[in-house]
């Protein structure tokens, strides 16, 4: 505890120390330390951030259009200088060190703020390496509490084995032994991790292929928006209506048709080159492994990033799979966790979402899905359809004619649609654990285990409510499982349950 | 031959855990406190469905009307002030008869939508009612407060009424219009049995203890 002491003054940069154990560790954090200087360009960033591109341009165009004329340069140089001191100030201002079992931050600008954190309350120090880090061997690390949703503050650059220090400080504290146990080897301990998934270049290549194929095809909306008010389509339409009835230059219409595919054609690809670029960028040497503190992902090409969690903090599993990651039998995995870091795994096998179920949940088996919801679901869907189609239609009769019947077409395949969804829409209550799964095309699966409930509402709209029944939603503390028009008495019965195993589960949810 | 117990029929989804003996704390007889969670026959479950649900405070039907009366009150002036200087008046009139109308209908919603309103507190858990013609019954188990508050409003102070919100990791709950004493009883009740709980909560092997190994 800070027993209100003037403290030391903070150095950099800090004293050499090397991970041998949590002694070492404590000793090189016991002094307030400062980040690297290379953190100045991160706070002047976050700065320009904070004041809006928006005003920056609008001030850079005000200064460029004569605005200003003889006090351009003075202004820049004004708001360069402004920048530059308040960063410099936030650097030298913020300051971190542990002190017994206590993590303590100072940082502000104009006022100053005093942060102490219970070290067994750190949920998880998530440590990045950007391009600018790497030369230097630092890295930034985020600090994330049980206390609120958000990060609970970053360090922009510091040496990467402070930040490991410090990653294993909060582990031990969280995980029992103290200085008052003993020494204890931390680096001994950093071996014991167990590789759970690993990513290789082909597989992130084939995730990248599969996850939305036709994405490029998004490119051509303008084309298609814009392009007969540029002139364009209604220029390609008529030469190929003449192509087509011979009056017009050989070829021309057919030759354009096939230029037309070749583009289609060229966008898909373009598409699933930028989404295997996009994935291998994100998930290079993605590995997931299994610390004695909970669960470690690394991956990135350009930005390392090592994000750890406890199990506790998963709340809900969910998964994500288009057509083609179906077929080929692979999934993307997500682990829900308390805050905004969620532990994603794409190309996740059958086999690894078992094992990760059984280290989240402690039960592999996937859930029996053996309930589904209300045909009611199916009327509804096409009944608010018909409502908006029929009007529309009837308005546009009278400036198209009988061409406003294709409105109406809308309504079959809204029936087609939201039968497969009826379809395919199931889920479950057993072995503690709610899930449910919603598919038209890709398949969104959840699963949640009901003692980590947060908020548990029964609802009925008024469609519902005619028809007795009503809908099921269960808040954990990241995500919710909602599972509409079920009997009344089935959703309620489901309440009093989910009720029961949270309130008599003494084990905590976070 | 000695008696045998007849075997259990109609296996359920939830008596697939360890059962402990109820006054035995540490079911792997280490002495470590466990989680035992043994089976419970579902009809027997405390269903919330059949408790009674305590209404608000009849002030709080009072306090929305008058926010309503003050909504229309400025709409006479705004429209009235129109009127005199529009041309032709009848539209500013005809503009404003609708917003009255539809402030009345409102007004009247939040009536009937009041007397809808209500709260349950049982040993575990807080519940609050709602909706005319949605209507949603949420529950916070008080193991899962995070912190309790008491709200205030101008217009609370003023008719003596106070909202209690209540602030989980998934989510909050408001209950409004409960009288200023009922409500700082319930922000004591709720922090006490969130404090007892959190003390009782134990921590879950499997999240220190690799179990796949």
């Amino acid at each position: 505890m800070n027993d209100g002491r003037p403290l030391p003054p903070p150095s950099w940069p800090p004293p050499a120390s090397t991970p041998t154990g949590a002694a070492t560790d404590r000793s090189a954090l016991a002094e307030p330390l400062r980040q690297s200087p290379v953190a100045l360009a991160f706070i002047a960033f976050r700065f320009v951030k904070r004041l809006g591109w928006s005003a920056l341009v609008a001030a850079f165009i005000f200064v460029s259009n004569g605005g200003l004329a003889v006090g351009g340069a003075v202004l820049a140089i004004v708001v360069t200088t402004v920048l530059f001191a308040a960063s410099a100030l936030s650097w030298w201002r913020f300051t971190f060190h542990v002190v017994a079992d206590e993590l303590v931050v100072t940082k502000g600008v104009v006022s100053i703020e005093r942060l102490v954190i219970p070290l067994d309350r750190v949920q998880s120090v998530d440590i990045e390496q950007r391009l600018l880090h790497r030369p230097l061997g630092l890295v930034s690390a985020r600090v994330d509490t049980a206390g609120s949703n958000a990060v609970e503050f970053e360090i922009d650059a510091i040496d990467r084995h402070l930040a490991d220090a410090l990653r294993r400080v909060a582990t031990d504290a969280r995980s029992g032994p103290s200085l008052e146990d003993g020494p204890v080897d931390s680096a001994t301990a950093s071996d014991e991790e167990d590789v759970l998934v690993e990513r290789t270049l082909v597989e992130l290549v084939v995730v990248g292929l599969t996850r939305s194929p036709l994405a490029g095809l998004v490119v051509l909306a303008p084309l298609v928006a814009y392009g007969d008010e540029l002139g364009l389509l209604g220029r390609l339409g008529t030469r190929v209506e003449r192509s087509i009835e011979g009056s017009d230059d050989t070829q021309w219409g057919a030759t354009t048709l096939l230029y037309l595919l070749a583009l289609v054609a060229v966008v898909i690809v373009g598409g699933a080159i930028l989404q295997v670029v996009r994935e291998v960028i994100r998930n290079w040497n993605l590995r997931l492994t299994r610390t004695p503190s909970g669960l470690r992902r690394t991956a990135g090409l350009f930005t390392t990033t090592s994000r750890s969690s406890t199990v506790r903090r998963v709340q809900a599993i969910s998964t994500d799979d288009s057509p083609p990651q179906r077929w080929l039998g692979f999934t993307h995995l997500r682990l829900r966790t308390f805050g905004d870091n969620d532990i994603s795994l794409p190309g996740t096998r059958p086999a690894e979402v078992a094992r990760l179920r059984r280290i989240v949940f402690g039960a592999s088996s996937p859930p029996s899905l053996d309930r589904g919801i209300s045909r009611a679901a199916v009327f509804l869907a096409v009944r608010n359809v018909v409502l908006v189609a029929v009007p529309v239609a009837g308005f546009l009769f009278f400036a198209i004619g009988w061409w406003s019947a294709w409105v109406l077409a809308a309504v079959p395949l809204r029936w087609a649609t939201a039968r497969r969804r009826w379809t395919l829409r199931r889920w479950s209550l057993e072995d503690g654990r709610l899930a449910e799964v919603r598919q038209l095309f890709t398949r969104h699966a959840a699963e949640l285990p009901i003692f980590k409930a947060q908020v548990v509402v029964v609802s009925q709209s008024f469609f519902e409510r005619r028809r007795g029944l009503a809908t099921l939603q269960v808040r954990s503390a990241d995500g919710s499982i909602s599972v509409p028009l079920i009997p009344l008495d089935l959703a309620c019965g489901c309440r009093d349950l989910i009720l029961h195993a949270v309130e008599t589960d003494r084990r905590r949810f976070l | 031959m000695g008696t045998r117990r007849p075997r259990p029929t109609g296996r359920r989804r939830y008596d697939r855990h360890v059962e402990h003996p109820p006054d035995d704390p540490s079911p792997g007889g280490d002495g470590r406190p466990g989680f035992a969670n043994p089976a419970l026959p579902v009809d027997e479950l405390p269903r919330l469905a059949d408790e009674t649900f305590l209404a608000l405070d009849p002030a709080y039907a009072r306090l929305r009307l008058t926010i309503a009366a003050w909504i229309a009150a400025g709409v006479t002036v705004v429209t009235g002030s129109a009127a005199v200087r529009a041309e032709p008046t009848w539209v500013a009139l005809l503009t404003g008869g609708c917003i009255l109308v539809v402030v009345a209908g409102v007004a009247a919603a939040h009536r009937i939508e009041v007397g809808f309103m209500g709260y349950l507190i049982r040993q575990h858990d807080l519940s609050f009612r709602r909706g005319v013609i949605s209507r949603s019954v949420a529950t916070m188990p008080f193991s899962r407060v995070q912190h309790v508050a008491l709200g205030r409003g101008p217009a609370e102070r003023r008719f003596g009424l106070a909202t209690l919100q209540l602030q989980s990791a998934g989510g909050s709950m408001a209950i409004p219009g409960l009288p200023i004493d009922v409500a700082e009883r319930l922000k004591l009740l709720v922090a006490d049995r969130a404090g007892q709980l959190a003390d009782a909560e134990v921590d879950d092997d499997t999240d220190t203890r690799p179990t796949d190994r």
